[in-house]
This record gives C-alpha cells, structure tokens and sequence, in this order.
C-alpha cells in the first residue's frame, strides 16, 4: 500500500522553493516568469539565476508539489519552449503547511520580544 | 556569452536532466540576459551560479539514489572526492598554496594578455567581418628606374574598375581611403576620421548596419545630389546619445554637410583595425582631388580590399590581377606597365608586411611564454620537493591499494588547482597588462572589449589546465615510481641520499632564461639610451608644430577675389608671427615650409663652379622655406655667416643657408659663404649661400646623411604648405608626478627619467599656450575651422617606441624572471640543505668549521648559477643575430651587457643563498644525527 504523502513532510521548504510555490500558486508561470515574480515578490532580495531555478524546479516536479499546465490564454509570448507550472493540490497543501509554520514561529518571535515566555511550537 | 556558458553549463550535466530542461534552461537565460543591464556583479553570480549547478545537482541525485535504495556509482563522485581533498591539502600549506599561486598568476595572466590581444589582431582580425579568410587587400609592386622595388597599397580609382571588369578572381572588390576630417563648426570644432568609400565596400565586408542603411551606389557617384553619412557606433552613441533619431540629422564635415542615413555595429573599423568615426562614400571625395580622379594612372590614395571567389588562393588572385592590370593599363611608364598586383589577408600593413603591431606582438608572446616557462620550471621544483616530503603519504596510500594511476591523478588534480588558482589570481595581471599593453603599445587600435573578456577567459583556463599538467606530471610520476614498501620501511634518510639532479636542472633552465630575458632588456635598454643621445641638430621636444584647416576657397567664385584671398592665405603666418611672439609663454615662433620630420621638399638645384651637386646615400638635397628666427626657434645651431632677417623674404635679394654637409659636399675645402645656388629653374639670379648651419636629421633616426639648404620664406618657387613653428617658454621642467603624461612616460622610459627631458614643459602649459594661439589666429581669421598643435617630439616618438617598449617589456619580464629564479635557488637550497642535515652533522661532527659548511652550501648554488649563466649567455650569444635588426647602434654581443647580466645573477644566487647558508651553518651535530 502507497502511503498518501503528508504535507508535514516536505516543511520546512528551502527557501528558493518557498518563493517557487508563492509564485505559482498566484498563476501559472514559466521559468522566467517565475525568476521575475520572485524578484518582485522578494522586493529583489532574491535573484533566482538560471541553474538553480531548475533545480529547484525538478525537486519540486520529483516530490509532486507542482506540475506542468497548458499555457494560459492571456499568455504573454506564444514561444513553443516555453512550458508553464502550476502547483499540484499536493503543492498547495505544502505552502500552507509552511506558511502556517512560518506565522507560528514570527508569532513566538514576537512573543519573546516583548519579554513574555514563548510557547512551544 | 552568458547564453554559451550555459551551453557548455548544459553539456556538464546529466542527460535526463538536459533533456527534460535544457532547451528550456537556455530559454530561460537567454530572456534573462536580454532583460538585465550587464554588471561585474551580476556576471559573478551567473558564473557562480554555472559552477555550482552540475555539483548540486548531482549531489542531490545522488542522495535521491540513497534513498530509492540505488547504489549506482555517479562517476563523479570519486573525482570530486579528490578534489576535495587536494583542496583540503592545499589549504593546509597555505603559504606553499599562495606562492605557487602568485607566481602562476603572472605566467598564465601575461600569456592571457598575449591572447587576448593576438585574438584581435592575429584570430579574428577587424570586427564584423564575415569570413574574413576570403577578405583581402590589394597591392602594387614595381621598380622605376634607379630605385629600390616598393610595394604600396594605394591606387587609383583605375585599378578598382579594371579589377572588377577584368579579373575573374574576385566575388566583390571595393575602395577605401581613411582621412582625418574637421567636424563640426567653431567652438564645436574636432578632428575626427573618416573612411571613403565605395558603396560595395560593407557588403563586401558582410557587415550589418545597427541603425538605419549604408549607402547606395547611387549614392556613390560624384555629382549626387545628396550628401549622406554612417556613423561609427561611438560617434552615433557620443554625438547623438545613440538616439534613433540620428537618422536624418546632419553632420559637418569639412565645408559641406552630410545627412546621417545609418550607424554602424559597435567595433567596426572597416578593412582595418583603427578608429573610424563616420562612414562617407568615396567618390564625392575623389571628385574634390581632382578632376580626372576616374581615369588618371597617377594617382594613389584609395586602397583595394576585395573577396575572392571561394577556392581562390592568394597567387591565383595575384597572377588574375596582375593580368588585369597589364591589359588595361595605358599610362606611360614601362615600369608601372610590368609592375605586380598581389593579395594579402588584412592583417598586412600599408606595404604588404606584417604590421608593426603584429611584429611587437610577436615579441611581446615570445617574452611571455618565456615568463611562463620559467614559473612552471619554478612550480615543478617546488612539487618534487614537496613530493619527497610526501613520499610516506604516497607509499601509505599504494600499501592501501590505491592504483598508480589513482594517485597520480590525485597530484595531477592538485596541480591543475594550483594553477587554476594562479589563472583566477592571474585575471588582474591580465587586466592590468592588456591594459597597460593597449595603451602604451597598440594604440592605433580601436578595442571594443575590456582586455578580460570571455575568450581570455577561455584562454586563460586553457592555460591553466596545460600548465597544471606540465608541472604536475613530472613530480607525480616521479614520486609515485618507487614502488612497493620500500618507503615504508626506510626513513627520509635513505630517501634523500640521492641529490635530485632533476631539480638542479630545472634551476638551472630557470637561470638560464632569467639570463636570456636580462640580457635582452640590457641590449633595448642601450639601444633607447643611443637612440635618445642622439644628435638629431634641433631641439625637438618644445616645438610645436601649428596647422590650420580652413574652408575651402572653391566657396569664393573664381576671379580675383579669390586669388587675393589665396594670397592672403599664404602670407597669413609671416603677417601674424609678430603677434604670436609676442603671447606668453612663447619663446620664439617663425614660419617653415618642410620642417624635420614632416614635409620634405627637394627642388632642381644647381651649383655655377663644380657645376654638378654630388649625389649622397642619404639623396637630397632637400630644401625648406623659413622665415626669421626658423633656427633658434627648432634650435639648430647656425655654424657661420647670418641667419635669414625680416628683410630676407619675397623680391628681396634671394639667399640661401646650407648644412655643414653640403657645405663640405659641394664645395670640399673651400668656404661655402658668397657661393652661388641656383634654385628651382636652374637659371641666374643666384641665391647666394649667407650661412652654414648644423646639420639635422630630417625624417628617420635611422638615416643617412642629407644635404640640406634653407632659403627665406616667401622666396620658394614650386612647393608650398606653410606651417606654423612655436617654441615654448621653459616654464616648468618638473613634471608633476601625477600627471597623465609623466605616468605614460614612466612606464615608456622609467629607466631613463634622469636623463630624458621634459617633453614639453608640461601638458597643462601646452594646452594654455595652444589655446592662446587658437584663440589668437581664429580671431585673426574667420576662415578657420581647426588648429592642430603638435610637437615635433611627437612626430618623432613614434619611431622610438620599438626601443621604449623592448626596453620596457624585456625588463620588467627579465626582473621578474630574476625575482622567481631566485626564489627558486632559494627553495632548492633549503630543501638540499634540509635533506642534508645529518650529512652537515656529520661534516661537523668531524670538525668541519661554520665557514667551511657555508662554503660548501654557498658552492652548491653558485654552480648552479655559473652553468645557468654560462648556457643563458651562449643562447643569447647564439640568438643575437636576430635581435640584430632591432637595436640602435648596440651589438647585440654587447660585452657589457652579457657582464653585467652574469653579475646580476651571480649576485642574486649568492643572495638566495644567504639564508640556508645560515641555517646550515646552526645546524647542531648532536641533534642532526640524534633525529629520526
């Protein structure tokens, strides 16, 4: 019997794949698209160079959280190489688990900070 | 560049992964360079970014293996763990690491320089070029009567038309001509330089235009009605920002203006390799030089570039021309009638040879393959020393059953990190000597890359890995030939009985070429010094040379107000000399029609009594036009008699001064002063000789000697072309340490700073004197377009710079060679020495006194010296005949110089020396015999 993957098990996602999964899961993109939203979204903190965002893209195709899609309608460029991603119900379950943990975790920061005991996450 | 890097990126990784992304990979980068502004840091990350994926990647695939419960072997993987541990090892000897690394950085950095600009001139010849082995250049080769066979490249419009109707050789054929122009009007006024050329001339070259269109033929006629200009990719991005709207706007050139109808690719020089600003087409310029431009044989200044049909070789095209030429030509001289046509790919100079920039750089590889050489001759000393401390290392590992093979491999990969790590270090030497190399030695040419580009780059890890198995292969064979257990068993102490011989030897090859290089630096540095002790009869470093451009005079209509203002012209100079006097800063000014170093001028002349001028080597006579004050002003000392006056000048008495040496030619062992000269027609009056003046060199440092007279300025008949001549003040011989110029000049002549002069005062004073003397005759006449200022210094450096750079190149190469050399006597001394300590212990156990163990350690190194010298010095005697042609009055067996050399090197082994010697001479017998 296959064990249904738990989203637990893929958190904490590096980095890279955070801002991957963000930006798919607002729509469809292809490579590049995504390396510009990331920049954007990360207000140019992270600049993905090519061989690391494919990378990280087929670590993330292997593990089943994104999968490729039919290019959009309102797609930009009707270039043949270009192929888009979107993130698998399986992808989308992830980004919650560790958005979730993330807030968890700003919020026992926040806690500490102001001098009260943090509780355990 | 970033998209090939991804390529070869590609071509690393695995082929599942290349084959589901890779197309989409490159997409990806293609879009994302296109996007993003070029920056060093950028670039840094991409190529970081390029290295670290395939490493990645694979580690994740390997460990995806694990966990799947694979155990295939990534081949990889044990590769990498080499690597790792050659880093390791490296790191722990980090001064060992750094050494080796530096001094691979100035080998494999200067070779790198070397390519990058033999990439230019050698590789890839003029930018833009589309198979460029097809291009050619035409030439000329005949004999007139009585004179030496010359080849020129320059032809007239002729030749272009009975090369494209008869011959069958070439596919195109255009002209080209390139000729420095005024831009612009008033204030905004700059010389600038344009080619000439024929509308087939960019197709022919295969280049695309980045803005607009090149010109039509129609375009190309003389009487087009239409003046149109492409514009260099600078000139388009300096003049009109790179705006798209150059289209359409003007240009002034010269008297007229050209509408801008195009803009050519970023590093288009045209057929050759120097600065073009903007592209005009050829025949509205030939028209203007004369009328019968389109049928005369006697004319010379379009040159010829063509491209042969495919399979045409060089001869074919030669032997198909020359036909052409000898059908068609109906001038009438026998000699141009049986002259050559000839072909040559365009990296010749005007005269069918290799350009001189070619000639230098041939030198300048030479020096650093030898700087090269003797670093990996330093390296692999140090690797077999190293080696045999880590002959237990290696005997562990075969005990442990590592191959021979895995084990040299292990040192071949050290190696080959060592010297990648000299290449990286080795990018700022690079930097800095293409560089400095552009600047200070091929500055004709137009360079549109940084001197680090992606082929140097290229170039360079090509070197590394080539120098990294040269000095690792001979050390890794070598300690991994002992085989078996023997090492184990014994201590260093039966290891290091045997004196390397093959260490000895690679100090010595390194001594050797460290002679070679010095001894080539000496013989420069003797020929610069001769070339700037000479006499030359003026003093050309304060002279500056003043031309103006003006309108032309066809704008006047033709009658007498021309002819008046054409008068005016003439005497302009002689009307304002007083005035220019009298500006500070000026010392003296007077006005000369051929001066040393530019124009020379020769006229019939005859002489009454001896009735004929005896012919010298040097040929001449030759004659110049000048006013008053010609000889103080370029500072030729006038031997006898007066120098010419105001009063001396047109319709007054003619007089002549001559040179001492045709003083003595004409008249031996009489007194030239009262003699009679008669000038242009040969018939009476006399130009009567009133003094005898210094004799000058007139337009080579290389010449014979030349008979020269003088006559007043106004008083020549048959040539003409006055020029302005300006003596500045000696307002401050000290050269400001920081400027511009005395920095050019350090690195030129450094050796000579306390004996050369300042060129000019200095730039900035030169720069207000020009200015006063623009502001001054721009005032006086409206008619000027552009004062060029030059000194005559100026005119002369470039004849000097074969000996400033040999001097320069060489030396600092030979003290490099010398810095390393001695560094290597030093290394092989304190590893002999360590190798022989309880040899020393035993010598002094037995009585031997300090002196006599620094005696023998000093014997060891001088040896090697002494055989390295003695080789060095017999190669170089051996070579000389080919530096022959390159010096200036110096043997190249200079005695001198080989001695000097041999004490030079003498004096640093003995210094390398010292410091073993000493730690020799502590070495204490009790302990020396009680370790190991």
């Amino acid at each position: 019997m296959v064990r249904r993957p738990d989203p637990a098990d893929f958190v904490p996602l590096k980095r890279d794949a955070l801002f991957i999964l963000l930006a798919l899961a607002a729509r469809p993109l292809h490579g590049y698209g995504i390396i510009r939203d990331v920049d954007a979204r990360s207000e140019g903190e992270i600049v993905l160079q090519t061989g690391a965002l494919y990378r990280t893209l087929r670590r993330l195709l292997q593990d089943q959280l994104i999968e490729e899609c039919a290019r959009p309608a309102a797609a930009e460029s009707d270039d043949e190489r270009r192929r888009y991603y979107q993130p698998t119900l399986l992808g989308r379950a992830v980004l919650a688990a560790e958005v979730n943990r993330m807030a968890r975790l700003v919020r026992a920061a926040r806690l500490t900070a102001d001098g009260k005991r943090p509780r355990l996450v | 560049m970033i998209e090939r890097l991804y390529r070869l990126l590609l071509a690393l990784l695995p082929r599942d992964f290349r084959e589901r992304f890779g197309a989409e990979m490159l997409d990806t980068a293609r879009a994302l360079d296109a996007d993003r502004p070029r920056s060093p840091r950028r670039t840094a990350r991409v190529i970081s970014d390029a290295i670290l994926t395939p490493i990645a990647l694979r580690a994740e695939l390997r460990a995806d293996a694990r966990l799947a419960g694979q155990t295939r072997k990534v081949p990889m993987e044990s590769f990498l763990r080499d690597v790792r541990f050659a880093l390791r090892g490296l790191r722990r000897e980090p001064a060992f690491t750094a050494f080796v690394a530096i001094t691979l950085a100035l080998g494999i950095g200067a070779n790198a320089a070397m390519f990058g600009i033999a990439d230019r001139l050698l590789l890839r010849g003029p930018a833009h070029v589309r198979e460029a082995d097809r291009v050619v250049r035409v030439y000329f080769t005949e004999q007139p009567p009585g004179m030496r066979v010359f080849t020129t490249s320059g032809f007239g419009h002729v030749t272009y038309d009975l090369l494209r109707q008869g011959a069958t050789a070439f596919e195109q054929v255009a002209t080209y001509a390139i000729n420095d122009v005024v831009a612009g009007q008033g204030a905004d006024a700059r010389q600038v330089r344009a080619g000439y050329t024929t509308a087939g001339f960019f197709p022919l070259l295969g280049v695309q235009p980045a803005l607009g269109r090149f010109f039509t033929e129609h375009e190309d006629t003389a009487n087009a009605a239409a003046r149109v200009a492409v514009l260099s990719h600078s000139a388009w991005m300096s003049w009109f920002g790179g705006s798209q709207d150059a289209i359409g706007r003007t240009v002034t050139l010269g008297d007229e203006s050209y509408e801008v109808i195009g803009g050519a690719p970023p590093g288009f020089t045209g057929a050759e390799l120097g600065r073009v600003d903007v592209w005009v087409p050829g025949n509205v310029k030939s028209a203007r030089i004369t009328s019968n431009w389109a049928t005369t044989w006697n004319a010379q200044w379009l040159k010829i570039v063509a491209r042969l049909k495919p399979g045409v070789t060089f001869e074919q095209a030669g032997l198909d021309a020359t036909g052409a030429h000898r059908r068609a030509y109906t001038g009438g001289d026998a000699w141009t009638a049986e002259g050559r046509l000839s072909v040559a790919s365009l990296g010749a100079n005007d005269a069918g040879n290799d350009a001189t920039e070619v000639r230098v750089l041939r030198w300048l590889t030479w020096v650093a393959a030898l700087v090269l050489l003797i670093a990996c001759a330093n390296i692999a000393n140090l690797l077999l020393a190293r080696g045999k401390r880590r002959h237990r290392e290696v005997a562990i590992r075969a005990a442990l059953g590592a191959s021979r093979l895995r084990i040299v491999r292990l040192l071949l990969i050290e190696s080959i990190l060592l010297a990648f790590a000299g290449a990286a270090a080795g990018v700022v030497v690079t930097y800095a000597i293409g560089g400095l190399a552009r600047q200070a030695l091929f500055t004709s040419i137009e360079w549109t890359s940084s001197p680090v580009n992606a082929r140097v780059l290229m170039a360079s890890a090509a070197f590394a890995l080539a120098t990294g198995l040269l000095v690792g292969l001979l050390p890794a064979l070598r300690s991994t030939r002992t085989a078996g257990t023997d090492a184990l068993r014994t201590g260093p102490r039966e290891g290091g009985g045997r004196r390397s011989a093959l260490r000895t030897a690679l100090t010595i090859v390194q001594a050797a070429l460290s002679v070679l290089l010095l001894i080539g630096a000496g013989l420069f540095v003797r020929s610069l010094w001769n070339v700037r002790a000479l006499d030359l009869g003026i003093d050309p470093d304060r002279v500056m040379v003043i031309g103006a451009a003006r309108s032309s005079l066809a704008r006047i209509p033709d009658g007498p107000e021309r002819e008046a203002e054409r008068a005016r012209r003439r005497t302009f100079y002689l009307d304002t000399l007083d005035r220019v006097r009298a500006l500070p800063g000026v010392e003296a000014a007077a006005v000369a029609v051929g001066l040393p170093f530019g124009d020379r001028f020769s006229v019939e002349l005859r002489v009454p009594a001896p009735d004929a001028v005896p012919r010298l080597k040097g040929g001449g006579p030759g004659v110049s036009a000048v006013s008053a004050g010609y000889f103080e002003t370029v500072g030729t000392r006038l031997l006898r008699g007066r120098a010419f006056t105001a009063e001396d000048r047109a319709g007054t008495e003619p007089v002549a001064i001559v040179s001492d040496l045709m003083a003595k030619t004409v008249w031996p062992g009489a007194e030239a002063l009262g003699k009679c000269l008669l000038v242009g027609s040969g018939t009476p009056p006399c130009a009567r000789v009133v003094g005898v003046a210094a004799n000058t060199y007139r337009s080579r440092l290389r010449e014979d000697p030349v008979m020269h007279y003088y006559i007043p300025a106004g008083q020549e008949v048959g040539f003409g072309g006055s020029a302005l001549i300006v003596r500045g003040a000696d307002r401050s011989p000290n050269l400001g340490p920081f400027s511009r110029s005395s920095v050019r000049q350090l690195v030129g002549i450094w050796p000579y700073v306390s004996r050369s002069s300042p060129v000019f005062p200095d730039e900035d004073v030169r720069t207000a004197l020009v200015a006063d003397v623009r502001r001054l005759l721009t005032g006086l006449d409206t008619t000027i377009s552009y004062i060029s200022a030059e000194t005559i210094q100026a005119r002369i450096e470039p004849q000097v710079r074969p000996w400033t750079l040999g001097a320069t190149v060489f030396l600092l190469s030979g003290l490099l060679a010398l810095i390393v050399a001695g560094i290597g006597i030093y290394s092989v001394m304190s590893y002999l020495i360590a190798d022989r300590r309880r040899e020393i212990g035993v010598r002094m156990a037995l009585g031997a006194t300090a002196a006599d163990i620094v005696r023998l350690v000093l014997r060891g190194s001088l040896l090697m010296a002494v055989v390295g010298i003695a080789i060095g010095e017999v190669v170089a005697a051996l070579l000389g005949r080919f530096a022959e042609p390159l010096l200036f009055e110096t043997s190249p067996r200079d005695p001198a110089v080989f001695a000097g050399v041999a004490g030079l090197l003498l004096a640093v082994a003995m210094a390398a020396t010292f410091i073993p010697a000493r730690r020799a001479r502590s070495v204490n017998p009790v302990e020396a015999l009680r370790t190991e």
